[in-house]
């Protein structure tokens, strides 16, 4: 009978352990900025209101909303594999820039027919976001410059080289705009689809469902592999990793490629569903990338977690765009939003709680015997 | 391009104006490492502190009171980032990501909400900080291209460097800071309130990044531009893990990266593209650790 109470009490404490944490996070960073919103003089409810419908309202904000969360999966991924494997490699970014580059000349220039145009389009965002991976890597490898360092670097390194072509090299040059700094619109045979066809405001495309297959694989390889074993592993302890006879070595390159190439392919996503072309700091300014990491963040790198949260937090966005558009409040508040949201993520406030209380039990019991 | 004195000396002042930001953002970072604390919401931090800088003087139009109110926004950005990493057990990567997150989400949104625009905010009737004119060397020609234009705080910095190099290694404090860095449970078994120092010291290391923030908007232009840190927090980083936290190296690889970054607006005058220009310090970042772990590699095999 106390044994069974117990198990209900475990279970009980693992589901708020696992749920409680971004639960927490999210209604509390909801109320600091409910306090922004009411010093903006506007109402609390109507604004977050217009946000929920904007976001996830109907087919239309759905579909755009969906159509957003596209590359934050891939770029969530890209930190899932690379996190869990033990290297905090924030190059996400950048791999997602110059994969989207890739993806839009190869759609614009490449004369063959639509679908192995794409194929090929695609081909070359994954192996352009990861080699920009394995530069890092050989950094890291042969060099020891730490990831934070060279991702971080390599990510402005690679906004500004993109910048450059689209404005010297590649520039659309049917542009009518002068300041429109892009490539070539993609024909629409090269372009991937849209899932309903017909309706130009249903912007939904089929690398939402690409990104979809990209988690289940994710999650299998990690969860029912042996690679997924031996990467984690890696992470978890990189010395019982070595012992066990772990190539550490090869892992880094496998697990960086993996990466790279999510983040690539995100990119590729954007440029081949979405904007046709590759705009000038398109995913600088966006920053699908950091959002993507937030999402990763806040699912524990779990990649089914990651795909809901970065559905949740695209849907802060289109919604944050609705509100800036009925009221005075601009998008960026779903910024600060983000940012305090992964800071009580990182904190732990529950399990700390959890365990203190654990300590003093223990504490107790010591005292008494 | 022709190269004379002039020109050179005026490269020498744009690389002595680049430094002090570094300079005094790396001191900070230097002190963190020293603590153990890895803070990486300096980039964060920084532009922060260089928003208020330039909005309280905006409101305010007293210079002291913007550097003061920069200097608290500084160590209270990097309270919160100390407190959640030391008290809250944190993990360091995160927290940092998440302020600077934050930090880019509040500077555009207040940006947008009181200037109303996403880009660049100045105003011509609007005085920056008060230039430092050298009493002799403003009558040498060439000197005083060197030395022209720099502020108080730009000298300062390099009197803090000095001033953190004394505190670090010639006081009791400073003793048991790096205690904590080396061996933080003998510290704490010496009677040493690890967390309250680790706390503190960083709390107080942050008013420097207060410091570079106010040299950046209200510096050698009085504007802020959104995201006006491009990445300095993440340099100064670097510059800081080159120095091994030492304040006075610091000065060396700050001066580097100083030097670097100049060079991207130095050759602008040229036919080189702008935006290859810009990727200049952050390639000389990279190779300026490379080279370092190489050669501190070889010194220990020898060794």
């Amino acid at each position: 009978m106390n044994e069974n109470k117990r198990d209900w009490r475990k279970a009980l404490i693992s589901i708020v352990d696992a749920l409680g944490q971004p639960v927490v996070a999210v209604g509390i960073s909801l109320l600091l900025s409910a306090i922004v919103i009411m010093i903006c003089g506007e109402n609390v409810l109507t604004a977050y209101g217009t946000m929920v419908r904007g976001a996830f309202g109907n087919g239309f904000y759905l579909s755009s909303t969906l159509s957003r969360a596209t590359p934050i999966i891939m770029g969530g991924l890209a930190v899932c594999i690379a996190w869990r494997s033990g290297y905090e490699a924030m190059g996400g970014e950048g791999q997602m820039i110059f994969g989207a580059l890739s993806a839009a000349l190869v759609a614009y220039y490449l004369p063959i027919p639509g679908i192995p145009r794409i194929l090929l389009a695609m081909l070359a965002a994954i192996v352009v976001g990861a080699l920009y991976s394995i530069l890092s890597g050989w950094l890291f490898e042969k060099f020891e410059v730490t990831f934070i360092i060279s991702t971080l670097m390599m990510n402005y390194i690679a906004n500004n080289i993109s910048s450059f072509m689209t404005n010297f090299v590649v520039k659309d040059p049917s542009a009518l705009d002068i300041n429109s700094i892009q490539t070539g619109k993609i024909v629409a045979e090269a372009r991937i689809g849209k899932i309903v066809s017909g309706n130009p405001n249903f912007t939904l495309h089929w690398g939402f469902i690409f990104a979809l297959i990209a988690v289940v694989v994710v999650y299998i390889l990690f969860s029912k592999t042996s690679f997924g074993y031996k990467s984690r592993m890696g992470g978890l302890n990189p010395r019982f990793a070595l012992y066990g006879g772990i190539n550490a070595r090869r892992m880094l390159y496998i697990v960086l490629i993996l990466s790279g190439a999510m983040a690539g392919l995100g990119g590729a996503f954007e440029v081949l569903g979405s904007k046709y072309r590759y705009v000038d700091q398109m995913i600088f300014n966006t920053g699908y990338a950091w959002s993507g990491m937030v999402a990763a963040l806040l699912a524990n790198f779990n990649p089914i977690g990651t795909a809901f949260a970065s559905i949740l937090l695209a849907g802060l966005s289109t919604g944050g765009s609705a509100m800036q558009r009925s009221t005075s409040i601009p998008v960026e508040v779903c910024n600060m939003i983000e940012g305090i949201i992964m800071l009580l993520m990182s904190v732990r406030l529950i399990r700390i709680s959890h365990k203190s209380r654990k300590v003093r039990k223990a504490q107790k019991e010591g005292e008494q015997a | 391009m022709n190269i004379s004195i002039d020109y050179l000396a005026s490269v020498f002042n744009s690389t002595l104006r680049h430094i002090a930001p570094i300079l005094l953002v790396a001191l900070c970072a230097g002190v963190c490492s020293k603590v153990k604390v890895f803070n990486i919401a300096l980039e964060g931090t920084l532009l922060t502190s260089a928003f208020f800088a330039f909005l309280t003087q905006y409101f305010v139009r007293n210079i002291a009171v913007a550097v003061l109110v920069a200097v608290l926004v500084g160590m209270l950005m990097t309270f919160i980032m100390s407190f959640c990493i030391v008290k809250l057990k944190g993990q360091s990567m995160i927290v940092g990501m998440a302020l600077n997150t934050f930090a880019l989400g509040l500077t555009t949104f207040l940006l947008s909400v009181i200037f109303h625009t996403k880009g660049t905010v100045t105003d011509p009737t609007l005085r920056g900080l008060p230039k430092v004119v050298l009493p002799i060397i403003k009558d040498i020609p060439v000197v005083s291209t060197m030395f022209s234009s720099l502020t108080l705080i730009d000298y300062g910095a390099f009197v803090l460097a000095i001033i953190m190099y004394i505190i670090m290694y010639k006081t009791v404090i400073g003793f048991r800071l790096r205690a904590i860095g080396i061996n933080d449970h003998a510290a704490s078994s010496l009677g040493i309130n690890v967390q309250k120092y680790q706390i503190l010291s960083t709390t107080l290391a942050g008013g420097m990044i207060g410091l570079a923030g106010c040299l950046l908007s209200l510096g050698s232009v009085t504007a802020f531009i959104q995201n006006i840190t491009s990445a300095r927090g993440y340099v100064a980083l670097a510059a800081n893990n080159l120095c091994q936290g030492h304040p006075l190296g610091a000065i060396l690889s700050s001066a580097l990266f100083g030097f670097t970054t100049s060079l991207s607006y130095v050759l602008q005058n040229t036919a080189a593209k702008q935006q290859l220009l810009n990727c200049i310090p952050y390639i000389a970042t990279i190779a300026a650790m490379a080279i370092y772990n190489v050669i501190a590699r070889r010194r220990t095999k020898v060794l």
